[in-house]
């Protein structure tokens, strides 16, 4: 099979004669530094001695990565284990050598004096050790969280990421984990990544300080209400016309003067009571009565959104009337949701030159207007979203789709908020 | 690993073949050596470099995707971020952890996620728009920021020689 780099046996023969070589001369004047200290006492061969054998444990390390590497080229399968031997390796070496220093440190001490010309490379030693040791410890929690804390990708999720591990661009069947951040990779590759980096590959999240994984555990047993509430979702799609009781508020809209609408949303509708009010027998009754809780609340949901398209609208309508303003062609080319604010800016021009225009003033004005009535839309928005909560949350075994509801809502709730304060 | 890293690079290889990204070529020097790329970058439009045609070399290592390539320009290059012997200075290519200028933040780093389409990129990226913040080449990264006419002169006369029109 071809790969590189190509390595002939030449190159082995080389490498390794280099090492007996270094590593005999090595041992020669270690021999020939231990014979002189023993035979006349202690000299400036201790401190000679004392580096030969530094340089003794570098010819060492070398020679395992080296034989390490060798092994792992010449096998075809990964050889999944040689980081994580690598890892060991590396703490191993680094603590023989800081055992080498605080010797010969001690021994320097009470010979001569403080030996301040080795204090440097003791200080890195003990750097490298250091972090030699928390590779080793992070990457083992990292990859005993993946082994024990993080879930197997289920088949659909599987399907949803295109089915490819993304480190070795190959397909996933089995043995798939999914991270605390949803991304998917195989269990072998992200080993293989957490000895180097406790990341997650994609999106750099840390793996090690991220929260265990609750939400993906709430995730993967999907409630039955869900699929309704997925149809809700997305915003941008024309609202389902809102069935039941609800006064339909596209009509309130088209006149000049929508302030009101704006400004009065349709009367909340019936919500179910509320419920810290029942004893345990009502309780239990309710439980029998879930479908139903569940459909007022979607309705509740509908309603909602049919009002933020409504605003939307409305917006969008208050924005088409600006820009007609001759005095704002100019700037207001686009009439999206996102240049509201700067509608809004533009609004006091409008209402002190465009006098041209009676019929759009008022709408502009009153739009406008600072203080009383957007706080009155305002509060009114929020007494219809905030008390429902409680309502929703509080039936017992449909906590799972709450977490969709209040989300939605909590974003809905936001925007208009957004739209009060803008003016 | 080295298997892992193969079945890898002929993937993005037949990727690249299949579906080449605008303004880029690069595949393997040799099909018996997967580990040593050639490439082929054009200058990006609207810049000094537009019009020239770049060659570079990858190496990748043994484990990689873990470990990122390395990347030379095998041309003259004058260039902020390029170091004078052709070497490509650039955050993507950097392991988290080695930080040559100190400047990197870790989210522009090496990971597996990354690829060569996204490395020969991120090169013409940074030709049409060289960091002088961190500069391989201070000689150029001075010029570039101070005598950008200048600059683009000598950019403009190694876009010549590349097409060996000088």
């Amino acid at each position: 099979m071809e790969r590189s780099p190509v390595i002939g046996l030449l190159f082995h023969v080389r490498i390794l004669t280099l090492l007996m070589l270094l590593a005999h001369a090595d041992f020669y004047f270690i021999h020939h530094a231990y014979q002189f200290t023993a035979v006349k006492g202690p000299s400036v061969q201790l401190v000679f001695g004392f580096e030969y054998s530094i340089l003794i444990i570098m010819i060492v390390n070398i020679l395992i990565k080296y034989v390490l590497h060798a092994i792992d080229s010449r096998w075809e399968a990964p050889w999944e284990s040689k980081a994580a031997v690598l890892l060991y390796t590396e703490l191993a070496i680094n603590f023989l050598k800081v055992l080498l220093y605080i010797g010969f440190v001690a021994v320097m001490v009470r010979i001569y004096t403080l030996p301040l010309f080795a204090f440097r490379p003791m200080y890195e030693t003990m750097r490298s050790f250091k972090k030699a040791y928390n590779d080793v410890v992070l990457s083992r929690r990292a990859i005993r969280n993946m082994n024990t804390l993080y879930p197997d990708a289920t088949p659909a999720e599987l399907a949803a990421a295109d089915n490819e591990c993304i480190i070795c661009r190959e397909e996933m069947h089995t043995g798939a984990k999914k991270l605390p951040c949803n991304h998917i990779f195989h269990a072998a590759c992200l080993r293989l990544w957490f000895q180097r980096q406790q990341t997650c590959p994609t999106c750099r999240l840390n793996v090690l300080r991220a929260p265990a994984p609750d939400a993906a555990a709430g995730a993967a047993g999907p409630a039955p209400p869900a699929p309704p509430l997925a149809g809700l979702a997305p915003h941008a799609a024309p609202a389902p016309p809102p069935p039941g009781p609800v006064p339909p508020p596209f009509p309130n809209m088209p006149p000049p003067p929508p302030m009101m609408a704006w400004g009065m949303p349709p009367p909340p509708p019936p919500r179910p009571a509320s419920l810290a009010n029942l004893t345990t027998a009502e309780l239990q009754r309710m439980e029998g009565n879930e479908r139903r809780n569940i459909e007022a609340r979607l309705q509740l949901l509908r309603e909602i959104q049919a009002m933020l398209d409504a605003s939307v609208l409305l917006m969008q309508q208050y924005s088409t009337v600006v820009a007609n303003l001759p005095q704002n062609n100019v700037t207001v080319s686009t009439q999206t949701e996102t240049r509201i604010e700067e509608l809004t800016k533009e609004s006091p021009i409008s209402t002190t030159q465009g006098k041209s225009e009676p019929d759009v003033v008022p709408t502009t004005s009153s739009y406008k207007q600072p203080s009383p009535v957007p706080s009155t839309s305002k509060t009114i928005v929020t007494e219809d979203t905030s008390p429902m909560q409680p309502d929703t949350t509080t039936p017992v075994d449909t906590n799972r789709d709450k977490t969709d509801v209040d989300a939605a809502d909590e974003l809905r709730r936001r925007r208009l908020q957004k739209f009060a304060v803008d003016k | 690993m080295a298997g892992s890293a193969l079945r890898r690079l002929m993937a993005e290889y037949k990727q690249l073949t299949i579906n080449p990204p605008e303004g880029i070529i690069a595949g393997p020097i040799n099909e018996e050596n997967f580990f040593e790329w050639e490439a082929l970058i054009t200058g990006p439009e609207g810049t000094c470099f537009e019009g020239g045609i770049f060659p570079a070399k990858l190496h990748f290592p043994p484990d990689y995707p873990l470990s990122p390539p390395k990347m030379e320009f095998t041309c003259e290059m004058f260039h902020p971020n390029i170091y004078a012997d052709g070497r490509v200075c650039i955050s993507i290519l950097h392991a988290p952890g080695d930080d040559p200028m100190g400047y990197e933040s870790s989210a522009e780093r090496w990971s597996p996620v990354q690829s060569v389409e996204k490395i020969l990129l991120s090169v013409v990226s940074m030709l049409a728009e060289p960091n002088d913040e961190s500069g391989a080449n201070v000689d150029a990264a001075k010029m570039w920021r101070e005598d950008r006419e200048q600059f683009n002169k000598i950019a403009e006369k190694l876009v010549r020689k590349t097409l060996s029109l000088e």
